[in-house]
């Protein structure tokens, strides 16, 4: 049926008859006064009539307040309504990759739709379904289904989440049970199809997907000239994946540094090929980098357009040289253009006035201090100290020397007393890639094994102290380094008992060396949770130098890095920077959606979760309440 | 008093001539003195017998009747003594309604009544009543009487509520000579009109009463939305006129008919109710038809 009238004027004579029917209603003839003899027997009738209708009016005002009770009560009760009404169970699994987050062309999120699905579903339940709520990213598990309103707060608490591993969570449980059979619960899938690409038949999908555009820096790095290990260079990756093939593809991008260094580059990329540029980072001195780009059309996601990195090297190294009278070790220092020794104001006691602050690096040769310098150390020496890596003994060390004579007679051909005890000094395997040693060779150095440091007992930990072995084997440690509390190389021989000064790599060896003990410690994060191996007491800080909630677990610090930005985790006298930044190409590539054509079961546009009867019953329990109020109390009707 | 303007004109009396040959034919043997009155007194006519009890005057018992029978045995005579009528007209404002109006009728009755009372030598009183007793012609007996009493009743007026039961305490708080009581009204007096005629009863008069109601009242034409304002106290009602609610009306009307008549039946009084567009003779005749006032 139609009407046509438009809906104003429907509503309008709606409105006018209704006021004609209520004046009609409640106007009455003005009366025609009449003298009579006595009322007497005019009151009785009208008293009796009184009474009557006062009975009855009674007879109605109880019915409507048990009317007004039961409703009440039933309200209380939540009653659910016969027929139609089963006990479902549902399993909604939402989507929270990164992808979720795209922006769509109304304003909204993907993320935004997926959860107005996702409370569609929860209202089209009733009142004895039961829901579990499942995500992508393990932020919600377990087999707990709970109602409609536990659902909905579960729906709600849930956010996209970057840098985690998202997949469909494992139902199988659920979908096939135990004793066979059709599975117990429907299982509902609320997506974009691009992070998480597939769900297990018969899991209901419904999408979210929109294609949007987005531009996106996918790659982002900055690394010392190979030539010039004090200069720099910064690598990054742009990618453009166009919705509207109208977009020119004009990016235009910014590279700001410490100090108020800035690169600024426009460039044109052709739809879905990454476009690479390397950029000279002349005039940028150690310190954040952050690269920015900014696209002319749409762009559908904001934290792939910034990344983050650091440069960490120093331009001025101030070394405490603390050595037994060895000149080689100056000598070769001194090659070092950014360093500046200093001697200890007391040699009989170096360490007496030692200031931490005041030092990078502190080189000791031969003489370990009984406790560990506040600064990272390049030691070498055959006297051990408790905070360096413990030794094999002697008797220990002149087996190992005997049979590693065995295996190396070039060691054996150079006769003299010293190349008798000398051993070579391999780089394990599993250390190449190391920055002090990768690609460097020291095949022809050899090593005097008189104290050198105890590989099997670093390998297995037992009083490893943090070390672990760069050169050597599994008896013989020649070169440890470690970590924390600050970062060490440490020889268990003086380097002038060893001819590996002589080697050709050993300058690069030295300069990576002192570059790796003295630059800013910088790791490179996706976004999302954040392992970093810090000293104890260490606290978070974000690039503005906020206070970033963190948490210890074990030896590491684990924190949340939500935007791309630079992240400090300080503790103990040390400072590691994190580079959180989103460099993903597959993350940024928001419309590689796996659903695109194939039939997507929409959701029915779902009642709300208040579609239960008892509001209706409360609202009638008023009505009637006012109707009551104002039909009697009011005497409209006695 | 000119011809015209009282109540009793030739046509009345033309009217009172026929009463008066009802009246007769109705009683023939009857003379002065020769009512009986209910009270069982002292008499000289042997009325019956009864069980003496204590306190009975003993020169009633019959002597001869306890030799022969052994008991106490009182002989019981009617008492013959005249019989005061007491006409009680009630002059509210309720009765000036009708046409004519009820309290002409009413008159016209009292004026009957008085008429035959008189030409029969009973004691005749007429009372006005309307708030209390309003006013009072007293006693009068005899023939040469009924001018006496028309100009009494042609002097009356109209005013004020009605309360029957002021009226009777009035008047029968004073002590009075049983007879026969007539009211005449249209009872509609809010006051407890039971209690009222318990006054009377009280006083073991006799009492017919005759309720006067106007055609209008009877049955009431009323526009549909009327409001109804008492003639004596000024109260207003308002009423939607309806088939349904003039039923109520009659039936209301009834009830409280039915209540007055069943006082009457239960302690022998006569009741009746007259029409006031009807002829008053009818109602007159009417109260001859029950023996009380004709006896």
């Amino acid at each position: 049926m139609g009407f046509a009238a438009g809906p104003l004027a429907l509503v309008l004579g709606a409105v006018a008859t209704a006021l004609v029917i209520f004046l009609l209603y409640w106007l009455r003839p003005e009366p025609q006064p009449v003298r009579v003899p006595s009322n007497l027997i005019w009151s009785r009738v009208l008293d009796e009539r009184r009474r009557r209708e006062e009975f009855w009016r009674w007879l109605i005002s109880l019915a409507i307040a048990l009317v007004v009770g039961l409703a009440v009560v039933l309200a209380l009760s939540q009653p659910i309504p016969e027929g139609g009404v089963t006990a479902t169970r549902t399993v909604l699994v939402m989507d929270t990759s990164p992808s979720l987050l795209a922006r769509l062309p109304d304003g909204g999120t993907r993320w935004d739709r997926a959860v107005e699905q996702g409370r569609r579903l929860l209202g089209s339940g009733n009142e004895l379904s039961e829901f579990l709520i499942l995500d992508t990213a393990g932020q919600r598990g377990g087999r707990s289904f709970a109602g409609r309103r536990e659902a909905l707060e579960g729906l709600e608490s849930l956010t996209p989440v970057q840098g985690a591993e998202h997949r469909f969570p494992d139902l199988a449980d659920l979908l096939e049970p135990p004793g066979g059979g059709a599975p117990t619960v429907e299982v509902v899938f609320v997506g974009d199809g691009v992070g998480v690409r597939e769900a297990p038949p018969p899991v209901r999908r419904v999408s979210v997907f929109e294609p949007v555009a987005n531009v996106a820096i996918t790659a982002f790095d900055v690394r010392p000239l190979p030539t010039d290990p004090g200069r720099f260079e910064a690598f990054i990756e742009v990618v453009r994946h166009a919705a509207d093939e109208a977009d020119d593809g004009v990016v235009a991008l910014q590279l700001d540094g410490a100090g108020g260094a800035s690169v600024r580059r426009t460039l044109a990329i052709t739809p879905g090929e990454p476009r690479g540029e390397t950029i000279p980072l002349t005039g940028f001195v150690a310190g954040p980098v952050r690269a920015v780009i900014a696209a002319t059309g749409e762009d559908g996601l904001t934290a792939d357009n910034e990344a983050h990195a650091y440069i960490p090297a120093r331009n001025r190294l101030r070394v405490l040289f603390v050595a037994g009278g060895d000149a080689f070790w100056e000598a070769a220092l001194q090659l070092d253009p950014r360093v500046s020794l200093m001697r200890p104001a007391a040699p009989e006691d170096p360490f007496r006035d030692f200031d931490p602050a005041e030092v990078d690096l502190v080189v000791i040769e031969d003489a370990a201090p009984p406790t560990e310098p506040g600064a990272p150390v390049l030691f070498a020496g055959g006297e051990g100290a408790n905070w360096l890596p413990p030794r094999l003994s002697d008797s220990s060390t002149e087996a190992a020397s005997e049979a590693d004579s065995e295996d190396d007679g070039g060691a054996d051909a150079n006769g003299d007393a010293t190349a008798s005890a000398a051993v070579t000094l391999p780089v394990l395997p599993e250390r190449a890639d190391h920055p002090v040693l990768q690609g460097l060779d020291f095949g022809d150095a050899l090593a005097p094994v008189s104290s050198p440091f105890d590989a099997a007992a670093l390998f297995a930990g037992r009083e490893a102290r943090g070390w672990d072995l760069l050169l050597g084997d599994a008896r013989l440690g020649l070169l440890a380094v470690r970590e924390l509390p600050f970062r060490a190389l440490a020889f268990p021989f003086p380097l002038a008992d060893s001819n590996l000064p002589l080697q050709a790599d050993f300058p690069v060896f030295l300069s990576r060396a002192l570059s790796w003990l003295t630059d800013v410690d910088v790791r490179r994060s996706d976004l999302g949770l954040v392992r970093v191996a810090a000293p104890p007491g260490g606290a978070v800080f974000d690039g503005e130098g906020r206070p970033v909630a963190a948490r210890r677990v074990g030896s590491e610090i684990v924190f949340e890095a939500n935007a791309p930005s630079l992240y400090y985790v300080a503790g103990a006298g040390r400072e590691i920077v994190v580079a959180a930044s989103l460099l993903d190409r597959e993350v940024s590539d928001l419309n590689r959606s796996a659903w695109i054509g194939e039939p997507v079961a929409p959701l029915a546009s779902g009642g709300t979760p208040g579609e239960a009867l008892w509001p209706w019953l409360a609202l009638v329990a008023l009505l009637l309440l006012v109707l009551e109020w104002v039909a009697f109390h009011r005497h409209a009707t006695v | 008093m000119s011809q015209a303007d009282t109540l009793f004109d030739a046509d009345f009396m033309r009217r009172l001539d026929y009463l008066k040959l009802m009246a007769t034919r109705m009683l023939p043997s009857r003379h002065r003195g020769e009512h009986r009155a209910r009270k069982r007194g002292s008499g000289i006519e042997l009325a019956d017998y009864r069980p003496y009890v204590d306190g009975d005057d003993t020169r009633d018992v019959d002597w001869k009747a306890f030799l022969r029978l052994d008991k106490l045995v009182l002989r019981v005579f009617d008492e013959e003594a005249d019989l005061p009528i007491y006409l009680f007209v009630d002059q509210s404002v309720s009765m000036s309604f009708g046409h004519p109006p009820k309290f002409d009728f009413a008159r016209k009755v009292a004026g009957a009544l008085a008429y035959i009372g008189l030409m029969n030598h009973d004691l005749v009183s007429i009372i006005w009543y309307g708030r209390k007793m309003e006013g009072r012609m007293p006693p009068k007996r005899g023939r040469n009487q009924i001018f006496r009493a028309f100009r009494f009743l042609d002097g009356g007026a109209i005013g004020g509520p009605t309360s029957l039961t002021a009226c009777f305490r009035t008047f029968f708080g004073s002590r009075r000579k049983r007879g026969l009581a007539v009211v005449l009204s249209d009872l509609m007096d809010e006051h407890d009109l039971l209690g009222a005629f318990d006054a009377c009863r009280y006083q073991k008069h006799d009492m017919v009463i005759m309720q006067l109601l106007a055609p209008e009242e009877l049955d009431p034409s009323l526009p549909d939305e009327a409001l109804l304002t008492d003639s004596e106290d000024g109260s207003e009602r308002r009423v939607r006129v309806t088939p349904r609610l003039l039923d109520r009306y009659q039936n209301a009307l009834a009830a409280h008919q039915e209540e007055i008549s069943s006082y009457c039946s239960r302690y022998g009084f006569g009741f009746s109710v007259a029409n006031t567009g009807e002829p008053f003779e009818n109602a007159v005749m009417e109260i001859f038809k029950q023996d009380r006032f004709l006896r």
